[in-house]
């Protein structure tokens, strides 16, 4: 198989937001909800970008929907910087390439409007195709994501669908414009367990079935495995980790990872899980902090984590880490070499 | 879309379905045809005292006559065009601000934000009535038009700042980021998202400074700051005050306007009830349906999927 | 028939423990136009004391609304229709509101999903808590003040947080705050009502630990009530799997884990992916749950179940012992598909 070019690239994203401190509310403070995250998506696969709440990871999905802009770092689209793009137009022309999938089917579909508005509004909007065919091709694409028969489905109100069926209907809003890349936020986060396969079978189909590069944003390692061919592991705003799906799962390297891991349900493991201090990764990614931002809760912190940042280094072939546990190793390796 | 019914539209639709405002649109659909049928229900002109006078009510005079000779019948059926259009008017242009400025400030945010917010504040603290009572002393007789323009200009305030918060609580759902990922521009998103969601809140506004403007139209002509030769329910009232009718027992020359004023507010006031249904699918039902949904909303959870 | 037994029937697996609840033929129903629905139809289920039973199926298939029914906090127009619930040999469905108020806390208390946000945003939490003991009963602010700063250390909380606002705390601990409250007049029971479903693996994994212990400590009976399987099986004593408002199974954890009989129960198992092993695509279960206003003759699950036969659609199939002294209601249960 050949390597495919990336379709959309982040390089060096960051996006800071200025936030009070609590009680005085004079001092200010900079969160940095995402800083310097690179990743490339490429036709035909799915990279998984796993965090908590709090990790930055919606953050990411919105600066790549060009719903906010990126403090600095750029988002390339084929050859084109859209980082900083402006104007209805250009956002429209970028937007018929990047599509969203939302985490909440019960709010990202407009209550008082049919499931017919919801997908022939981008057909009308981007001009998909003309304004006689409209009602066929949203019948055509509600049927391509399971939903049938889709003259009735089409008259429903959102209401009256399930949670499965919902977000079926927003995965068909995001297809009506024939993107290259879809960013899926948790789709199935909000949905039963019984019936996320489903929904995450259809993903997989679709991608197959229309060469789209994926990215899967979830919190659930479990599924991300399942979908993803490259996992991004992100904690407080920065890429942890990142690999192939099962050399991270399967070889975690970072602590975080490793945690991450141990907190999945595991009937034959019991709930036998390392004592962490709990902490909300928004305080560990203020300005105000140093050292590795996961110092605090890391079992395995030694002197040097507490006061500067390790970098994002390979550890092994394609395999990559932030931790000083790999980075110390190669430092030294560095020095005696 | 093709397959949806659409020979009445479906907002008429609903309302005539519920009963309550049912009963109400068809109040107001005969008080509003009979204003404008006046001429064809009465022979007489309200401003022609051409009737004996002070008499009550009966065949040749319904409503009864003034001590001018007024017949009452007359005064309020063409005093109501006056009474029903400053209200009109008023309730439009006051929900139009309302409307403006609510989903602006909500949606801009910002300084556009504060401005607005100060503005609204700074209207929401000056009791309407004296604030009324003050512009119109200085407009001297005052006519329907500035009366209408007055009204409205004063009562947006408390509209802006609920429909600003309904639509501050809308503007972060999803669906609006959705429909703006979807390429669709702010003002369609605005309106076209956003604003079909608080439907029921502003047609519940008009409601509110409907009532309010015929409420105050007829407090400032009977408080005599209105021009007192034009009628209107409001002058009836304010020449049946002047003429001590209640001491003399003319109760028919304030009776009438009166019940003309209730009638009206009472019409609109049902109506509301109907409006409910307007904005939220969930409650636009057939009977059978409707009974569904509230089971499925028993029986399933709302954050869940079944 | 079945029915007559039901008592004696769903201890098995749980030993011969002092029984604490026993639910014996509940059913639920609503009004519809033209008839009722069963949300919950002939449900029979026994906690006994200290023990930690869960209840699993998909949203819409009454688990919830048999816990409310057990609380007698049902939503009307619901209704409980038929059968008993005898909480240490108090009839519950015959308690006068004065007795049911005290039975609520005293004996039974309930943490909701969404429990982290039914704290009151503009009042203290130690102020909630004494507030919560005042409605009680219990005397002097000092003393409630006292047993407040227990309860927190007890879940894990420094009680110097009781003068923090709930939005200063992160959601898994106001989560743990709502646990705490419902601890606080030490009930025999606690339900909980997908009390983890909103939080991060890592949190969810946290708190569940913590119930375990304290349950371990403090000795009372656990309903836990959720969508997700996989987090009853390490957690839980006995495991109860509804489907379309009736118990399909019924069994201690591990055997149900290890050989499920029920086809459902095989369909809830694989629905969440693997995190080792070969990377397949997995089917889940196919379907949806059915209307229950029109379920489906015979069996409830044979339109999607693997297993089905002629028989399946006519004969309804009694929660009855397998020969591996489990209970399942199945006509074919444990056979590989």
């Amino acid at each position: 198989m050949s390597v495919e070019a990336p379709l959309l690239e982040a390089r060096g994203l960051t996006r800071t937001f200025e936030v009070g401190t609590g009680g005085l509310g004079l001092r200010r403070q900079t969160l940095r909800a995402v800083e310097d995250v690179s990743f490339a998506l490429t036709p035909g696969k799915v990279t998984a970008l796993v965090g908590q709440s709090g990790s930055g990871k919606s953050t990411i999905a919105r600066l790549l929907m060009r719903l906010y802009a990126p403090t600095s770092g750029s988002i390339l689209l084929g050859d084109e910087d859209v980082a900083r793009i402006r104007g209805r137009r250009n956002l429209r022309r970028y937007r018929s390439q990047v599509q969203m999938i939302f985490q909440d089917p019960f709010g990202s579909l407009n209550p008082v409007k049919r499931v017919h508005h919801h997908v022939a509004r981008p057909l009308r909007v981007h001009g998909v195709v003309p304004s006689s065919q409209i009602d066929e091709r949203v019948h055509e694409l509600l049927d391509s994501v399971g939903l049938t028969p889709p003259e009735v489905v089409a008259a429903k109100f959102p209401h009256e669908l399930s949670g499965g069926q919902k977000q079926r209907v927003a995965i068909a809003r995001a297809l009506a414009v024939e993107p290259k890349v879809i960013v899926a936020d948790e789709p199935v986060s909000m949905l039963d367990v019984s019936i996320r396969l489903g929904v995450l079978n259809l993903m997989l189909e679709l991608k197959e079935r229309h060469n789209l590069a994926f990215l899967y944003i979830t919190h659930d390692l479990a599924s991300a495995r399942y979908v993803a061919d490259e996992i991004l592991v992100l904690y407080a705003g920065q890429i942890v980790e990142r690999g192939p799906t099962d050399d991270v799962l399967l070889e975690p390297l970072h602590p975080y990872t490793q945690l991450l891991l141990s907190a999945v349900p595991n009937p034959n493991a019991g709930l036998q899980v390392q004592e962490l201090p709990e902490q909300r990764e928004t305080v560990a990614a203020l300005s105000t902090a140093v050292g590795c931002r996961f110092v605090d809760r890391c079992p395995l912190a030694f002197d040097l984590c507490a006061g500067t940042p390790p970098t994002l280094q390979p550890a092994h072939f394609d395999h990559d880490v932030r931790c000083h546990l790999f980075g110390a190793a190669q430092e030294a390796a560095r020095h005696t070499g | 879309m093709s397959n949806v019914r659409r020979r009445v539209p479906e907002p008429i639709r609903l309302l005539l379905a519920n009963p309550k405002s049912r009963f109400g649109i068809i109040l107001l659909v005969v008080i509003v045809l009979a204003v404008i049928a006046a001429p064809l229900l009465t022979s007489h002109l309200p401003t022609e005292p051409d009737s004996l006078p002070r008499q009550p009510p009966s065949w040749e005079y319904p409503f009864g006559t003034t001590d001018q000779g007024y017949n009452v019948f007359a005064q309020v059926l063409y005093g109501g065009r006056v009474s029903l259009g400053v209200a009109a008017v008023a309730s439009l242009i006051a929900m139009s601000i309302a409307i403006t400025l609510g989903l602006l400030a909500a949606y801009s945010g910002g300084w556009v934000d504060d401005v607005i917010v100060l503005l609204t504040n700074i209207f929401l603290v000056i009791p309407i009535l004296p604030l009324l009572i003050v512009v119109s002393s200085f407009l001297e007789g005052t006519g329907p038009t500035s009366m209408a323009l007055i009204i409205g200009l004063t009562s947006w305030a408390i509209e802006t700042r609920i429909l600003r918060g309904q639509a501050l609580s809308l503007r972060g759902r999803d669906f609006i980021l959705a429909a703006k990922v979807a390429g669709e521009s702010t003002p369609r998103v605005v309106f076209g998202e956003l604003m079909p969601n608080m439907l029921s809140r502003i047609a519940a506004g008009f409601a509110f400074v409907f009532v309010q403007a015929v409420f105050y139209e007829a407090a400032l002509e009977f408080l005599g700051f209105g021009d007192a030769n034009q009628v209107s329910w409001g002058t009836i009232l304010f020449w049946a005050t002047n003429n001590s009718t209640l001491l003399t027992g003319e109760w028919w020359h304030f009776l009438f306007p009166g019940l003309a004023i209730s009638l009206t507010i009472l019409a609109i006031v049902f109506i509301n009830y109907g409006i409910d249904e307007l904005s939220d699918p969930r409650l636009r039902q057939p009977e059978s349906a409707r009974r569904r949904r509230w089971l499925t909303s028993m029986l399933w959870r709302p954050k869940a999927a079944t | 028939m079945t029915v007559a037994n039901a008592p004696v029937v769903t201890s098995v697996g749980a030993g011969t423990g002092d029984v604490l609840v026993e639910i014996e033929g509940l059913v639920v129903e609503y009004p519809v136009s033209g008839g009722s629905v069963r949300a919950v139809d002939d449900v029979s289920l026994a906690i006994r004391r200290g023990e930690i039973v869960g209840l699993a199926g998909e949203s819409g298939c009454g688990k919830s609304t048999v816990a409310h029914s057990l609380l007698r906090i049902l939503k009307p127009p619901g209704e409980i229709t038929g059968g008993r619930v005898v909480f240490d040999g108090q009839d519950v469905l015959a308690l006068a509101p004065k007795q049911l108020r005290q039975f609520r806390w005293r004996n039974v208390s309930i943490v909701f999903q969404s429990a982290m946000n039914s704290l009151n945003p503009v009042m203290k939490v130690g102020d909630q808590f004494v507030d919560m003991f005042k409605a009680h009963g219990h005397v002097r602010k000092s003393d409630a003040l006292r047993r407040s700063a227990e309860l927190m250390e007890l879940v894990g909380i420094d009680p110097s947080r009781l003068r923090a606002y709930p939005h200063e705390l992160s959601g898994g601990m106001r989560q743990r705050v709502v646990i705490a409250m419902a601890l606080a007049l030490n009930p025999e029971l606690l339900v909980m009502d997908e009390p983890t479903t909103a939080l991060d693996v890592v949190v969810q994994r946290e708190i569940l630990r913590e119930i375990e212990v304290l349950q371990r400590e403090l000795g009372f009976a656990v309903l836990f009530i959720t969508h997700d399987l996989s987090l009853l099986v390490e957690f839980s004593d006995r495991i109860a799997i509804m489907y379309a408002g009736k118990v399909v199974e019924l069994g201690a954890a591990r055997e149900l884990f290890d050989g499920p009989l029920h086809p459902y129960t095989v369909g809830l198992m694989q629905s969440f992916p693997p995190l080792s092993g070969e990377r397949l695509r997995l089917t889940g279960i196919p379907g949806s749950p059915p209307d229950l206003r029109d379920p489906p003759p015979g069996c409830r699950f044979h339109p999607r179940c693997p297993r089905a036969e002629r028989r399946c659609s006519t004969d309804e199939p009694q929660l009855t012992a397998s020969a591996h002294g489990r209970l399942a209601a199945c006509h074919f249960p444990g056979e590989v598909a």
